[in-house]
């Protein structure tokens, strides 16, 4: 369910770095555009005024309210991976600088989340070059050789390495384990002590923090408090440990998230963050699968034509059970050689079930593979739209014709 | 073999504090600087790799043996101090025009929705540049406005109150970091409010920690900054 990186480092689909963007981007967009900065420049009080040279001089609340925009819009380019080097360092600044001005306001654990956020963005600008599914590898192709772009399309056993998420992995498991260093060694590393998880502590931790909770009567059994003390401590040290022995991180994830769980209904404290750190380790491309329909296809290409093995190239990426076979025009087998000669006008065929499919048509069938884009292909049967294609083809193409 | 390790540290600390004004914007400055080099110069050989052992290092440290964080370094050392039996906490309540008091809203202070007792600690240190008397001014400000929030359904903080199942149309916002709140019904009792008071809550557990024994509270500042004279009342 949940990848260790460290033991698995590479996928057979970049599915799972692209989706990592995606809940990054996300996640972030969704809690910093919350974030109402007149009204919280307003509060006449700070937690740690060390940090007030973070607040800018002039004009505070329209600055940081367009740096907050600027940065949502940076966090779209950066989630679909347009110059991820460019916008995954920028992301990172700008978070980490409208973070520090939260800290100086307050430091909670809804604050410092934002920094794992960072750490995150700067790890993806680091190794911008393994994002595939990103329209900079879009753009990278077009300085590719004729030969290189066919091999793209025929080869099947691509391998991608996830070097964000697995470095990624390591920094969230650091930060997890000096949670529970903290609690072993408060009194310094020369008196380590276990009264973090006694059961009494447990209890009054609950006791204090929501005396009428609706789970408040677990604290009647020392027992569970004991084991939830103790497993704390087990998730919070164990994790990199598990990570760095490369073991299965399965059992830790889930646990972290059923522990982020109890801290809401035992405490009342809600780490709303952790969810989606921790889903970026979760084995997207294997649910993916099942989004890509198995019936099988071929595409026929032609391989003189770069814009057409450009676009094809995507699709090939997104096929991550290889149920599409590519072939270039003269390789093609027996059976789709039929329009296909060099001569015809269609440089890209698709074939299913016999049939053959060109332009608009071929489009359409090629979208309809992958379960998720079957909308875009609704839109495209109704009648005008189709239309309105051909005329811009027509339009777009009339001096190569 | 660890002793000097923690002395020194600590000394270090010591010795730099008087230049927090300077090292903190360094330390940020210094991280960004270094990791856009990281960034821009990751191809050349050695770059990566050493900008990684260099981080997670400086990470490793402000997890462990850095009894502070300086941002962008940040920590998740949460509940490590094991519970007093005994403990002492401030409360605020915002009082209406009739008297009635009413613990305030975490979520009405906006920014400090997770840490609830540092306005009253501020106004009775007074070691902020503002007065205790702006604060509450705030305060009443950002209750009245939010209660008003409250009643009609929307209130102004990006959170999810704890009935946001009857009111499927705040679900876009982000979940708040605290849990519960102020509803409409408990507020309709309530005249606009005009003062604060601030309680210090004892707080007495049972030693195996599973139920409060006792619980006093004490009043230790009544403020009502509208009331041009003696609006300061100390009591204690």
């Amino acid at each position: 369910m949940f990848v260790n990186y460290l033991s698995d480092s590479d996928r057979d689909s970049p599915i799972n770095l692209a989706v990592a963007r995606g809940v990054v981007g996300f996640w972030l967009v969704w809690k910093t555009s919350m974030y109402n900065w007149p009204l919280f420049l307003k509060v006449p009080y700070s937690q740690t005024p060390a940090y007030g040279w973070s607040v800018p001089p002039v004009a505070p609340g329209l600055f940081l309210t367009v740096e907050k925009w600027v940065l949502i819009g940076l966090l779209v380019g950066f989630v679909v991976g347009y110059r991820i080097q460019f916008t995954a360092y920028a992301c990172a600044l700008l978070v980490a600088h409208l973070g520090t001005v939260r800290t100086m306001q307050i430091g909670s654990g809804e604050t410092e989340a934002l920094f794992i956020g960072v750490y995150l963005l700067i790890l993806f600008g680091l190794f911008h070059k393994s994002n595939v599914l990103s329209v900079d590898f879009f753009r990278r192709t077009r300085h590719e050789s004729i030969g290189a772009l066919r091999q793209r399309l025929e080869s099947d056993t691509a391998s991608y390495s996830m070097p964000a998420l697995k470095w990624g992995l390591v920094v969230v498991a650091l930060i997890y384990f000096g949670a529970g260093f903290d609690k072993v060694f408060h009194d310094g590393i020369l008196n380590p002590s276990l009264g973090f998880a006694t059961a009494e502590n447990l209890a009054r931790i609950v006791t204090t923090y929501r005396p009428d909770g609706p789970l408040k009567f677990v604290v009647e059994y020392p027992l569970l408090m004991r084991i939830g003390g103790i497993g704390t401590l087990v998730l919070e040290l164990g994790f990199l440990i598990v990570v760095l022995a490369k073991l299965s991180i399965t059992p830790w994830i889930l646990g972290i998230l059923a522990f982020t769980a109890s801290n809401r209904i035992l405490l009342g404290i809600h780490f709303v963050d952790v969810y989606f750190i921790l889903l970026l380790f979760a084995a997207w491309d294997v649910g993916y699968k099942r989004l890509v329909r198995d019936r099988e296809m071929a595409v026929v290409f032609d391989e003189q034509c770069r814009g057409c093995m450009r676009a094809l190239i995507p699709f090939a990426i997104l096929d991550t059970s290889d149920t599409i076979d590519f072939y270039p025009r003269p390789e093609a087998p027996e059976q789709y050689a039929r329009g296909t000669d060099a001569g015809s006008s269609h440089s890209v065929s698709v074939f299913r079930n016999s049939d053959r499919y060109v332009g608009y048509d071929a489009v359409c069938e090629l979208l309809s593979q992958y379960r998720y884009l079957v909308p875009i292909v609704w839109l495209m049967r109704l009648s005008f739209a189709e239309h309105i294609v051909v005329l811009t083809h027509r339009y777009v193409t009339r001096d190569h014709a | 073999m660890w002793r000097p390790v923690v002395i020194s540290i600590v000394a270090l600390i010591d010795f730099f504090r008087p230049y927090a004004d300077l090292i903190l914007p360094l330390v940020f400055c210094g991280f960004f600087f270094i990791s856009a080099l990281a960034i821009v110069f990751n191809d050349r050989q050695y770059v990566t790799e050493s900008y990684l052992a260099g981080f997670l290092v400086v990470l490793l440290l402000f997890q462990t043996v850095m009894p502070l964080a300086i941002s962008p370094f940040i920590n998740w050392h949460k509940f490590s101090e094991p519970r007093p039996v005994e403990s002492a906490e401030y409360e605020i309540r915002v009082v209406d025009a009739s008297g009635q008091e009413l613990k305030i809203d975490k979520k009405a202070t906006i920014a400090h929705d997770g840490v609830y007792p540092l306005p009253a600690e501020r106004i009775i240190s007074n070691d902020s540049n503002k007065s205790g008397q702006e604060i509450a001014r705030w305060l009443l400000e950002r209750t009245n406005q939010y209660r008003t929030g409250v009643e009609s359904g929307n209130p102004t903080r990006g959170t999810i109150p704890s009935d946001a199942w009857n009111h499927p149309s705040r679900l876009y916002r982000f979940p708040a970091h605290s849990s519960g709140g102020w509803t409409a019904e408990e507020l309709s009792g309530y005249s606009e409010f005009v003062g604060i008071r601030i309680y210090q809550i004892q707080t007495e557990t049972s030693a195996d920690g599973t139920e409060i024994v006792s619980q006093s509270e004490e009043l230790v500042l009544e403020l009502y900054p509208e009331r041009s004279s003696d609006n300061k009342t100390k009591v204690n």
